[in-house]
Formats: C-alpha cells, sequence, structure tokens
C-alpha cells in the first residue's frame, strides 16, 4: 500500500483569500460572521436578513493573473472559489505554474472534489428570469455553471489535469469524503497526485431562505458546544489538499506539510437532519483503526461543532463513546464558529485548519461560546493556547447520516 | 439604436481579446464555438427583445452579416406586430 503525503494546501473563506489571512484570524479570535442582507437577484422587495460570513469580493482576484478572461467566463462563484484554493495549493506544492516535470505531473493528476450544492447563484438566476421577470428564457450556461462537478470540470481546464476526475457529493462531509477517496487513490496506486477537497457557494437569497426554514440558523453568531447555543451560520469557500504519493513527493523535493495517515465512515440509516452519535462514535474509531492510531494519543480534535443543540450534543456523546479511556488527551476545536458553516468545503477546512495548527503547534480558540453547557462536556480550546499533539483528527457528520473522519499525522522528517 | 455596433459589441465578450470580425466571417472561422454562439444569442435576444432560431449547429455556415440580417429581420417583424 502506498503511503500518503500533503504537499499543498490552499483556502479562501470569510477570513481571507488564503492560507496565511485565514490562520491569522483564525489564532487571533478574528471571526468572520457579520449581518447580511440578501435580496433576490434584481428584486429590491424580496430580501433575506440575518447574519453570514461571505467571501470578500475581491477574494478570488489572483485568478485574473493566471488565466485569460473567456477561461474565467463560465465559473459559477463555486468553481471561482475551488479555482482560487487550487491555485494556491497547486503553488503551495510546487506544480504550479505547470512547467516541465510539474507540468506533466498535473497532467496524469486525479481530481476528487466535493460540493453540497453546486452552484445555487445560476439556478436562482434562471427562477428570477421566468418568474419574476416574465422572461420567455434562462441563460444557457445555467447548466454548466450549477451541475455539482461544474468545480471539477474546471479545475481540469485550468490546470491541464487529465486524470481520474469526479466529484463528490454527501452534503456537509462532502469534502472530508473526498480527501478520504483521494487518499485511497494513491494508497491503490491509481494515481500519484491528487487534487481534493471541496467548495460551496450558498449565500444566495433562495439557499438562505432554505436553511433558515430548517430552523436551523442562528440569529446572531455560531457557538459551538456553548450553553445558549441557537444554530448554524452559513459561510462560502474552499479548501484543497494536494495528496502526493510520498515516495513521489520526496523525488521531487517536495515540502511534506504532514502525513495523510487515514479515513474512517460511517452512514446512520436513521434520519436525514437528524444525528446519531454511536453512527458518528463508529466513524471515529474506523478513522483511528485506518491510521493506526491510538485512541489515547494526544489529539487534536476538529469537531464539525455547527452550534446547533442537537447536533453539537450528539457529536459530544459521540466523542465520549469513541474515546472510552476518557478525553484528557484531547483537545477539542471548532471553527465554524470563525469561517461559518462552508458546507460542501467545510471538512477540507477544518482539516486543512487543524494540520495548520497542528504545525503551528498553537490550537485557534472556538468563538462565540457564552459558558459551558453540561450536555457538551468536552476539552474545548476556548482562547489560543499552545498543543503538542502527534496528530489531528477532523469530524464531519452530515445531512442524511453521512459521517466522514480523517487523520493526519505530524511529520516525522 | 445601431444594430450593427451593438451586435459587435456582444461578439466581442466572446471574441479573443484584439480579434476582429468583418461581415463575411463565418463565426466559426473568428474562433467562436457552438456555446458561444448560444450566449451570443441569448445575450442578442435580451438586448433586442427578439427571439432567434437555434444556430448552434450551423456555426460553420453562418456568417456575422447572417446573423446582422437575420436581427434586423426580427425586429422589423417586430416593429410590423406593433403597429
Amino acid at each position: 500500500m502506498k503511503k500518503v503525503v500533503v504537499t499543498g494546501m490552499g483556502c479562501v473563506s470569510a477570513l481571507g483569500p488564503d492560507r496565511a489571512s485565514t490562520w491569522q484570524a483564525l489564532v487571533a479570535g478574528r471571526g468572520g460572521i457579520r449581518p447580511i442582507k440578501k435580496f433576490a437577484q434584481g428584486q429590491q422587495e424580496l430580501s433575506f436578513d440575518g447574519v453570514a460570513a461571505s467571501v470578500a469580493p475581491e477574494a478570488t482576484g489572483n485568478l485574473n493573473a493566471h488565466f485569460a478572461e473567456k477561461q474565467l467566463s463560465g465559473v459559477d462563484r463555486f468553481s471561482a472559489f475551488a479555482a482560487a484554493a487550487t491555485l494556491e495549493a497547486l503553488t503551495d506544492a510546487g506544480l504550479w505554474p505547470a512547467t516541465g516535470n510539474s507540468g506533466s505531473a498535473l497532467s496524469e493528476a486525479a481530481i476528487v472534489y466535493g460540493s453540497a450544492s453546486g452552484g445555487n447563484i445560476a439556478v436562482e438566476a434562471g427562477f428570477v428570469r421566468m418568474f419574476l421577470q416574465g422572461m420567455p428564457n434562462v441563460h444557457p450556461m445555467t447548466i454548466p455553471r450549477c451541475m455539482s462537478s461544474a468545480s471539477v470540470g474546471h479545475l481540469s481546464m485550468l490546470f491541464g489535469i487529465r486524470g481520474h476526475s469526479l466529484a463528490v457529493a454527501s452534503a456537509c462531509s462532502s469534502s472530508a469524503h473526498a480527501i478520504g477517496e483521494a487518499m485511497h487513490l494513491i494508497r491503490a496506486g491509481r494515481a500519484r497526485v491528487v487534487v481534493t477537497g471541496g467548495s460551496d457557494s450558498s449565500l444566495t437569497f433562495g439557499s438562505l431562505h432554505s436553511w433558515k426554514a430548517l430552523q436551523a440558523m442562528a440569529p446572531d453568531a455560531c457557538r459551538p458546544f456553548s450553553i445558549d447555543r441557537k444554530g448554524l451560520v452559513l459561510g462560502e469557500g474552499a479548501a484543497t489538499l494536494i495528496l502526493e504519493e510520498e515516495e513521489h513527493a520526496r523525488a521531487r523535493g517536495a515540502h511534506i506539510h504532514t502525513v495523510m495517515a487515514g479515513s474512517g465512515s460511517s452512514a446512520d440509516a436513521a434520519h436525514i437532519t437528524q444525528p446519531d452519535a454511536q453512527s458518528a462514535a463508529a466513524a471515529i474509531r474506523s478513522a483511528h483503526k485506518d491510521a493506526g492510531l491510538a485512541e489515547d494519543a494526544p489529539i487534536l480534535f476538529s469537531a464539525h461543532g455547527t452550534g446547533t443543540r442537537l447536533n453539537d450534543r450528539s457529536e459530544a456523546q459521540a466523542l465520549h463513546f469513541a474515546y472510552p479511556c476518557g478525553l484528557e488527551r484531547l483537545r477539542v476545536i471548532a471553527t465554524k464558529s470563525a469561517h461559518g458553516h462552508m458546507l460542501g468545503a467545510t471538512g477540507a477546512m477544518e482539516f486543512l485548519v487543524a494540520i495548520d495548527a497542528m504545525n503551528a503547534k498553537v490550537a485557534p480558540p472556538i468563538l462565540g461560546y457564552l459558558g459551558p453547557d453540561p450536555e457538551c462536556d468536552l476539552p474545548l480550546v476556548l482562547a489560543p493556547e499552545p498543543i503538542a499533539c502527534e496528530a489531528v483528527v477532523s469530524a464531519s457528520f452530515a445531512f442524511g447520516g453521512l459521517n466522514c473522519v480523517l487523520v493526519a499525522r505530524r511529520n516525522p522528517a | 439604436m445601431d444594430v450593427e455596433q451593438e451586435l459587435r459589441a456582444i461578439l466581442k465578450t466572446k471574441l479573443t481579446p484584439g480579434a476582429e470580425i468583418d461581415l463575411n466571417t463565418k463565426l466559426a472561422d473568428a474562433g467562436l464555438d457552438s456555446l458561444d454562439v448560444v450566449e451570443i444569442a441569448f445575450d442578442v435576444e435580451d438586448k433586442f427583445r427578439i427571439q432567434l432560431p437555434p444556430m448552434a449547429g450551423q456555426i460553420t455556415d453562418v456568417t456575422f452579416l447572417d446573423l446582422y440580417r437575420l436581427v434586423e429581420e426580427r425586429l422589423a417583424a417586430k416593429a410590423a406586430e406593433a403597429t
């Protein structure tokens, strides 16, 4: 079985257009959640008022320096996020710009990329045209923009990637599952470099109202595991990791961020929104087993931590089930409190942030915490603190009961 | 409204920067593909409030002049309907 390492990382979110700005915001306890007023496109009478973690308009501007206007013209916002995060990750990995060896490595590379919602903006623009503006047709790029694999198609075209490429959809676990599958592709010898992660852009009038209708949205802030937490706050963006066969990475002298040690999955087979703590615990145990990581190892645990009453309670139970030896060696972070719930990007984002935390030996704080909830008795990181962990475990527990847990180990070299 | 100038402005959004198109240039020879032409037709329909027939399959035959005449024809038909 081939060993897998992470050689590149990139992200874009409300915290910033890249990894460095994201990390600076996180350790400083600066969140990206702000009041938002979103109108139905072109309609001033219909709006959504609430809070969200929006990406700044200029965050994907770097794409213009690398690609022609025509290459970017049919790219929906969620695909643009994917492209921006991947541009940073491939540059970080030393695989971009694609010249000589890096060009052939990219040509043979694979893409496994997640999205929960695809191109909501294109779909809503079509509805607005037909139902509100009375137009007889929708934009011809509606389907190419909104399909959930549009991001994968654009990554392939923009970066010249020609290997096994596909999208993964498992709601809020999409990008975690994508990373897990990318790891397995390399382990099996089916690819040597895989571009993986996820992106989503769901801060649209219709999408925000749809989440509100679920009664899952907080009116002010995301407060994971806190008393008086009131729900999730939507974010948007993308996170990309470059997974690479260890031998391949060492042969070209690539910097290795971390060892991609394992993943574990489970499905609840129970309820479309309500989580199952035993099933979540099974995914955590499965990830530990796959990675060969002892349950009593010192771990930085990047929680799913949505900030909803039921999800956080269930996740806290899952941790107690998964670690019967006790949680003393764990430190738990929950960064949705800063970058919001990035849906199909969130698993990759939280894994990336945890890897950066492990390497920086500092854990970023959970924001918005009002006080302990006896139902969420966990070793939470509430202020930036020094850590000495051997591995990170990053959990994603999605609607539909689709769970995925990722493990990265400190690079021994 | 100068129809030719409006059409040139719409075509320009899909042409390679700096590329010129004269009246007898076939759309495919100007470097446009079938999806470009569908998008151009959509923008033309929006701009002039007319409907064009499907053209994606004919880009190797249709010239800029053909497109221009088609738009003039549809605009005239629309004007006739309105009177």
